[in-house]
């Protein structure tokens, strides 16, 4: 997850667009109820999971920042 | 005498440090992404289906409406809470015919809305849906979209999901740039979309308060809707950041929500995009003073009014400002204390040094597939030459080495007048920039422009090329020019990665 966004768990694939009959795509307000709940835990889940990895990489991008002024400082003043 | 220069000189080293300032306010901008997960909505979230119109203007769209249209319809969303609204505003081409045969094939889901004059602009055509939507009380919520975006099939639920908060007025998404296989100037736009909405918006949400809605992507509830007079501004060219302002000045919060995903095709060439960039700029000069009791002002109900926000906006607005004022101050520096001059340019390119590193290195990663598409942009995104300077001023040592190599392979011995030389070329580059990556623009359309447009850009930079657009705008605003509505061409040559 920390490397792909997660909504790339919903995209449109070209085979799904093709090949899955437009019926079959049809979702009820009923259905999307029951079902949908542990789809938007898991979501939530991904996503928290994925700007919190973005914290991380912040850091890292700091870190890379002061290493790169470091050496520069110390190789050539 | 010695006073008043010092005076001066005082004043010159201020404008140029002054150009720092938006360097820095990126920084901080960006290190503010990093916060954004102590600032999400999911808490007051769930998963929300209100009966959803999609509102579309259109004017001669044949090429893409009828692929919007059935890509709305395999949407991971209730059918029966969908209807598509699209207002053609006066087409003259094959749009009617394609959207009332979509209304056939989708009976119920797809209305056709005729404007019989067209040609008012985009604001115009959406009041003409608005009033007809707002005319029965079945819309819960509407979404306001352009024809020729694409949206993933689980977009729409993760934007509704923040409705279920009565305090959310408005979600929008977030925008990524389709075309493929692209050129040069889609991938600019596909890399500067990651700053300008990835970071920009997760930025602006952790200090609260949101600068623009995406044009191809507002979700408002009804609410928001009927509170902001049941109709989006005509007056300015800005219409998404006025219903933005709007929104949030009535209290009502807008959302952000990164990870429902629309994807958009954007212009291939620099006069498509001077032209939608000039419309957007304008706009936001217009934004500006229409707003101006906002800027700075603490508001009981809303974050408008932050200093964060309006840093964070007017460093931006201003950015070519900053540039002109330190690349001329600079140049004056230069003939009257050499030293000085060179002492304030470092310290401003070390501050330059350290934004793109920073910048650069952090929006790859924010969204690494788009980021694997576009690093070439991405690096070259100020400019060659001002590439090559901010590695002159991380390497000094080896680029000098570099350029003596050079020099003496080319037989030109350096001397102190040429570096000289090289140092007041680099101070004039800072502004001189925008100026050559207009030149891409006065080209691109000449002979030799499919050669020279792009080489112009990559040397000049793109972020100039913005900074020479904004510049224009000014003077656009400032002569009170026509503010018209130039529709940007779509080809519908998008295709939405798997």
């Amino acid at each position: 997850m920390s490397e792909q966004q997660p909504a790339a768990a919903g995209q449109v694939t070209a085979e799904q667009v093709t090949v899955v009959p437009v019926a079959a795509q049809q979702v009820t307000a009923e259905q999307v109820t029951a079902e949908q709940a542990q789809v938007f835990a898991d979501e939530v889940g991904d996503a928290v999971r994925y700007e919190r990895g973005l914290a991380v990489k912040c850091l890292f991008c700091v870190l890379l920042v002061a290493v790169i002024l470091a050496l520069r400082v110390y190789f050539f003043g | 005498m010695t006073d008043l220069l010092l005076a001066v000189k005082s004043l010159l080293v201020a404008f140029v440090l002054l150009g720092a300032v938006p360097l820095l306010v990126a920084n901080y901008q960006f290190l503010l992404v990093g916060l954004h997960f102590r600032r999400l909505h999911y808490d007051r979230c769930r998963p929300f289906f209100p009966r959803t119109a999609i509102l579309i203007p259109a004017w001669n769209e044949e090429a893409v409406i009828g692929t919007s249209i059935d890509r709305l319809m395999l949407l991971d969303y209730p059918r029966e809470r969908l209807r598509i609204y699209v207002v053609d505003d006066a087409s003259t081409d094959a749009t009617p015919d394609v959207v009332l045969a979509k209304a056939a094939q989708y009976p119920g889901n797809v209305t056709h809305l005729r404007r019989d004059k067209g040609g008012e602009g985009k604001a115009a055509t959406l009041n003409h849906g608005l009033a007809e939507i707002l005319a029965d009380d079945w819309m819960q919520a509407i979404l306001i979209m352009d024809s020729d975006v694409i949206y993933e099939r689980s977009s729409l639920r993760r934007m509704t999901r923040h409705l279920a908060d009565p305090g959310v007025g408005s979600v929008t998404a977030y925008i990524k740039e389709g075309s493929r296989p692209g050129n040069y100037m889609t991938r600019f736009i596909g890399y500067e979309y990651i700053t300008a909405q990835a970071a920009a918006r997760r930025s602006q949400e952790v200090l609260g308060v949101i600068a623009c809605l995406a044009g191809g992507a507002q979700l408002h509830s009804r609410a928001n809707v009927e509170a902001i007079g049941g109709r989006v501004d005509t007056t300015t060219l800005a219409e998404d950041t006025v219903t933005t302002f709007e929104t949030q000045k009535g209290g009502r919060r807008v959302i952000f929500e990164p990870h429902a995903t629309v994807w958009a095709e954007e212009p291939g060439s620099i006069v498509a995009l001077w032209k939608q960039r000039l419309r957007w700029a304008r706009g936001n000069v217009q934004v500006t003073r229409r707003f101006k009791s906002v800027w700075f002002r603490t508001q009981p109900n809303n974050r408008l009014g932050s200093f964060s926000f309006g840093l964070l906006w007017f460093c931006l607005l201003l950015l070519p400002v900053f540039m002109l004022a330190a690349s001329g101050s600079l140049v004056i520096l230069f003939f009257i204390d050499y030293q000085l001059a060179w002492t304030a340019f470092h310290i401003l390119w070390l501050t330059n040094v350290v934004t793109y590193i920073f910048i650069t290195s952090y929006t790859l990663v924010i969204d690494p597939a788009i980021g694997r598409h576009t690093w070439k942009e991405a690096l070259l995104f100020p400019g060659l030459v001002n590439v090559a300077i901010l590695v002159a001023a991380v390497l000094p040592g080896p680029v000098t080495w570099l350029g003596h190599e050079l020099a003496a392979a080319a037989g030109v011995g350096v001397t102190p007048g040429w570096i000289r030389g090289i140092e007041l070329f680099t101070y004039i580059w800072l502004s001189a920039c925008m100026g050559v990556a207009f030149l891409g623009k006065v080209t691109e359309s000449r002979r030799l422009g499919r050669f020279l447009g792009p080489l112009f850009v990559y040397v000049g930079g793109y972020g100039p090329l913005l900074c020479a657009i904004t510049t224009a705008a000014y003077v656009k605003e400032l002569r009170h020019a026509e503010a018209t509505w130039d529709k940007t061409e779509k080809t519908g040559k998008m295709v939405v990665p798997t």
